[in-house]
């Protein structure tokens, strides 16, 4: 392994001329490829120790102060999303109620209209009937007066013909053959 | 207030510790030899490591040597360790501070911010959006499912490349993300990280990504093809941290050659003709400035998909 | 970092991510054959069959790590499948 390790880093560095002339003098000053175990053991502890350090005084700190941003920014994106649902939410119940409150006018009017309506109807069928009832009775009553009336008159009439004849005649008629013969005679006039 | 200061004391302490201790130590900052007789080969020194650093002076020629004390080295086991500080440690130890100064500040500016309920504005706003960038578009979703683990650890190879690079850009600078001990030790620590992350996520399944063995094939075949690929899929291993490590290296070391040598190529022509280097220097010099930033973005992308690929390797 | 952002999966980010994993894919290839390589010289050199073995092994690193390459292939584009069937469920 090691033969050909350094075999590539003796080509890697072959190509920088500053090797080439350092070689010549590399007996006394460092050559670039030389392996320096004080300068990898410092290496190490410095950067251990840097490693150390950042951790816990510089990425551990920032990092955090980031999340805590993040966290912040994320609690009040999650609170305005919150509240705006709340809004919408209260929204749409005030939608509803108001809604609610107007179906309920509404019908009330309607029930109201309706009830008039019916009242109305009532009132005017009744008025009718009385009306026609009135009329009815009236009718009936002249009617009935009028039937009195004429069957009077042609009482009056049969009695008035009855004595005028019979003061004609001189005798007095038999009151019941000679009234039927009048009576016949009125109706057939009262045919015509 | 009080860590604003601390962080200055401790960059200046980077600074100004580095001469003073050397003098306590017996060596001292001075300024470089002048007389150099003919051509002097300024490339190597300046790409590769040493035991002197370079410090701002306000005379000419505007900068002093100084020279890094030589620590006696430890002796762990039969392993010599020189622990001396050389200019890219230095550069290591200054990139650290600073990055990490630089991101407290950071954190305190959201930690104010938080408090007050805004995110911050400007730089640290663009730190920010840097971080989370690498962190979701590039860490999340190649590492894989519950990846929040292995977060701090690229997001430091991020910001720790990054820093080095642009260390090595600024005037008395030095890149030690351009020394391959560095770029190989960085690459180290994501192997580990990956096969480490392979070992969790798959348990004794980890052992199909080092060793072939198909159930499918003939039995005289499966001992054979074994032998054959299971060093292959190590070799496979292995090459992907040290292509990290040589992909960050090179690229790091050849833009600063190219930087050096057309700002050599000035004072060669030394007349009118010293415009076309320097114009090119510049363009050049832009271009290293994205490529620092395109190196610590494919380095931490790349181990990010290291740590996804294994995984994810039991399906 | 206790209570993480969800992360934003890109789609562009995580292709770049796929094609960005090859990279590497040459270095393995020139490790294998050379690896291969140098084990057919030392087995040459034992036997004293050169250059029979290293020729051997030089095809044999070559065809290894072109088929570890369509392996690694052809599991990542089943991932990809997969992840396009979790996506789009």
């Amino acid at each position: 392994m090691r033969a050909p390790l350094s075999a590539l880093a003796l080509l890697a560095a072959a190509a920088s001329p500053a090797l080439a002339s350092s070689e010549a003098e590399a007996a006394a000053k460092p050559g670039l490829l030389d392996p320096h175990l004080g300068l990898m053991t410092w290496t190490i502890i410095v950067f251990v120790l840097l490693m150390l350090g950042l951790k816990n005084f510089a990425f551990g700190p920032i990092l955090e102060a980031v999340a805590g941003r993040e966290r912040a920014i994320t609690d009040a994106m999650a609170a305005a999303e919150r509240d705006r649902a709340e809004a919408a939410k209260l929204i749409a119940e005030q939608k509803a109620a108001i809604e609610a409150a107007r179906g309920e006018a509404q019908r009330y009017i309607a029930e109201g209209r309706a009830t008039a309506e019916q009242m109305r109807n009532e009132l005017l069928e009744q008025a009718r009937k009385q009306q026609a009832e009135l009329i009815d009775n009236a009718q009936k009553s002249i009617e009935a007066e009028k039937a009195k009336a004429i069957a009077d008159l042609r009482r009056e009439a049969v009695d008035l013909a009855l004595a005028g004849a019979g003061k004609l005649i001189g005798q007095k008629l038999d009151a019941a053959a000679d009234r039927q013969m009048v009576e016949q005679y009125l109706a057939s006039l009262g045919g015509k | 207030m009080t860590l604003r200061s601390l962080v200055a004391t401790l960059a200046l302490l980077v600074f100004a510790a580095a001469p003073a201790h050397a003098a306590g130590a017996g060596s001292a900052c001075h300024l470089p030899e002048a007389g150099h007789e003919g051509k002097v080969d300024i490339i190597t020194p300046h790409i590769t490591n040493g035991d002197h650093i370079e410090i701002p002076y306000w005379k000419f020629p505007f900068f002093l040597e100084c020279t890094l004390p030589k620590w006696a080295p430890l002796h762990v086991g039969s392993l010599e360790l020189d622990l001396s500080p050389t200019k890219h440690v230095v550069m290591l130890w200054l990139g650290a501070v600073l990055l990490l100064g630089g991101m407290v500040l950071v954190g305190r500016a959201h930690a104010r911010a938080m408090a007050r309920g805004a995110a911050p504005r400007g730089g640290p706003n663009a730190i920010e959006a840097m971080i989370l960038y690498i962190r979701n578009e590039v860490i999340l979703p190649n590492v894989g499912h519950h990846g929040e683990g292995f977060v701090p650890y690229l997001l430091t190879a991020f910001f720790f490349i990054l820093t080095l690079n642009l260390l090595g850009l600024v005037p008395f600078g030095s890149t030690a993300t351009g020394n391959i001990s560095v770029t190989a030790t960085l690459a180290l620590l994501t192997f580990l990280t990956v096969e480490v992350a392979g070992l969790r996520a798959n348990g004794v399944g980890y052992l199909n990504t080092m060793f072939y063995w198909n159930n499918e094939l003939p039995v005289v075949m499966r001992p054979l093809m074994f032998l054959i690929m299971s060093p292959v899929e190590m070799i496979g291993k292995l090459t992907k941290p040290f292509a990290l490590a040589i992909r960050l290296f090179a690229n790091m070391t050849a833009g600063h050659i190219v930087v050096l040598a057309l700002m050599g190529l000035i004072f060669e022509f030394a007349g009118p003709a010293s415009a076309a280097p320097l114009l090119m220097s510049v363009v050049i010099m832009v271009l290293e400035l994205f490529v620092a930033f395109l190196q610590a973005f494919i380095f931490t992308l790349l181990s990010s998909v290291f740590i996804g690929q294994i995984r994810e390797a039991h399906h | 970092m206790s209570n993480p952002p969800p992360p934003t999966p890109d789609a562009d980010s995580a292709s770049f991510g796929a094609a960005a994993k090859y990279a590497g894919l040459g270095f393995q290839l020139v490790a294998s054959i050379l690896l291969f390589l140098y084990l057919g010289r030392w087995v040459d050199r034992r036997i004293g069959t050169e250059p029979l073995f290293l020729l051997l092994g030089v095809f044999t690193g070559l065809a290894a790590a072109i088929y570890s390459m369509y392996r690694s292939l052809m599991a990542d584009q089943r991932r990809e499948a997969e992840r396009r069937g979790e996506g789009t469920r």
